[in-house]
């Protein structure tokens, strides 16, 4: 009974989908000394993607801005 | 960042610096043209959910060959006292910092191919698709990803991106009644959890009322595009059509506002009530569907107590049904309000734009303000009046049918308002998780 009750409790957990999500700690982008997070995302332009990490080996300036 | 580009050109050209944008905007058509207009060489990334966490914008940061911050907020203003020295022309390789572990990010290509129901693979499927999806484009096999995200849940940051994936799918072709109500709902619901994310709130300004603006959004669009054209250049097609309230500036009168003096309620002399007696035929939605969206002052969520508590923005969509089009040469549809006691508008009669030639199965948008008056100077009066929360109004349109007859309709509809807490001075300390700034003379 109880193996049997465990094993839908972890049906239950397996089958849910997840649904939790945690952005990336804004320090890490103004914190000296830090590591910047690797990120991969769109062009605005729809170029294609950009990732942080390939600009290892230069020195980058990021800006985070709105158009607004 | 015009200023960032014009300062770093040479240090790029010279390949001794690279820069990159990462945009916290819903639409990335409108950043595409800002960085066209400003002839910007460097790429803008999107990031509309906010995964990289910021709070605010714009927030610079110079970062050295390794990936450590060496330079955070640098001023443009002392670029040669600051920014050269101590960030341009150091050399890093020797400093400890390159072996510190980079913290986790998101690097779409690697959550692309997860399957469905992870919600990293729908954020990067989302993303990457969202970059192409216009009003008349679709999500096809994309969908069950961007409803996913809608479903979202469980922490501000959840449901602010639930809020996202809503208003996607409203500025896609396969927008659903509620959809944008659905966005601006959770974009509050996560601001009240969390009243220092300036983006957020940034989000439900832009299309909330004018004086809850701290500056108009897309004012620059329209002359953008007129330099971009005379410069010989296609200018970015921005493909959500701007809304009233996304260039409402707060230091401008409303367009129609009513004249000083008159009657409450009382209408524009060249706009009569259109159906005083009641008898147009109704339209129940056969022919027309009305969806509508009310976007409430964010002083509620702490910050900005400018905007009166009752203050909204109403945006209201007429979408045409399947078969039925807008004749071109009849006047534009009209929004009546009766407008209740102990509240204001500009007008009772808000007019949607005229159809254009070639879409004339395309959904009109307008959208107007409403604000309850402002209440007495002197200690509150507890004895005083509540103003309604719902409000009627009615849409009158010329529609044509398949067979080519066009008929005069009338659809009655209701505005609720709900009324937020009065402001207060602010989230206590630490209430959304992090601490709150000291006092400017804490360490005197």
């Amino acid at each position: 009974m109880l193996f049997s009750l465990i094993s839908l409790a972890a049906i239950a957990v397996t089958a849910a989908p997840q649904k939790t999500l945690a952005p990336m700690d804004p320090a890490v982008w103004t914190t000296p000394g830090a590591r910047i997070p690797d990120v991969e995302l769109p062009r605005v332009d729809g170029g294609g993607l950009v990732r942080l990490g390939d600009y290892e080996g230069k020195k980058l300036l990021l800006i985070h801005f709105a158009s607004w | 960042m015009p200023v960032w580009h014009a300062k770093t050109k040479a240090l790029v050209a010279a390949g001794e610096l690279a820069l990159v944008g990462i945009v916290h905007e819903q639409h990335p058509d409108r950043a595409a043209l800002f960085a066209q207009w400003k002839e910007f060489d460097f790429p803008l990334l999107w990031d509309p959910f906010g995964l990289t966490g910021m709070k605010v914008v714009p927030v610079v940061t110079a970062v050295d060959e390794t990936g450590v911050v060496r330079l955070p907020r640098p001023d443009p203003r002392k670029f040669d006292e600051q920014f050269r020295p101590l960030f341009a022309e150091m050399d890093f390789a020797a400093e400890k910092d390159a072996t510190t572990p980079r913290p986790e990010g998101f690097v779409l290509s690697q959550h692309v191919a997860e399957p469905p129901g992870t919600i990293h693979g729908s954020l990067a499927r989302v993303l990457q698709t969202g970059i192409s999806v216009g009003p008349s484009g679709s999500w096809g096999e994309w969908s069950k990803d961007l409803e996913a995200l809608m479903g979202l849940s469980g922490s501000p940051f959840a449901t602010f991106c639930a809020g996202v994936a809503y208003r996607m799918r409203h500025d896609s072709g396969g927008a659903v009644p509620g959809d944008f109500q659905s966005a601006l709902s959770s974009w509050s619901a996560a601001l009240h959890a969390q009243p220092n994310q300036y983006i957020w709130r940034r989000r439900i300004q832009q299309w909330g009322p004018r004086l809850d603006k701290p500056y108009p959004f897309y004012d620059w669009i329209d002359g953008a595009t007129v330099e971009v054209a005379k410069r010989g250049e296609t200018p970015v097609a921005v493909r959500a059509a701007l809304s009233g309230s996304e260039v409402a500036d707060k230091t401008k009168k409303i367009p129609g506002a009513r004249p000083e003096g008159a009657a409450l309620g009382s209408a524009p002399k060249e706009i009569a009530e259109p159906d005083p007696t009641g008898k147009l035929v109704r339209d129940d939605g056969a022919l027309v569907g009305l969806e509508l969206a009310v976007a409430q002052n964010t002083s509620s969520a702490g910050g900005s107590v400018r905007s009166p508590i009752g203050s909204s923005r109403v945006h209201v969509t007429l979408r045409p049904k399947k078969g039925t089009k807008w004749p071109l040469d009849a006047d534009p549809p009209l929004i009546w309000l009766e407008i209740p006691d102990l509240w204001d508008a500009a007008a009772p009669a808000f007019e949607f734009p005229l159809p254009k030639a070639g879409q004339e199965s395309a959904p009109l948008t307008a959208d107007f303000e409403l604000s309850t008056q402002p209440s007495k100077l002197g200690p509150p009066d507890e004895s005083a009046k509540m103003p309604a929360s719902e409000l009627k109004a009615y849409a009158v349109y010329s529609i044509c049918l398949e067979d080519g007859t066009c008929v005069f309709r009338r659809q009655d509809f209701s505005i609720e308002v709900s009324f937020p807490a009065p402001p207060e001075m602010g989230p206590p300390p630490g209430e959304d998780g992090e601490p709150s700034e000291p006092p400017k003379d804490a360490d005197k």
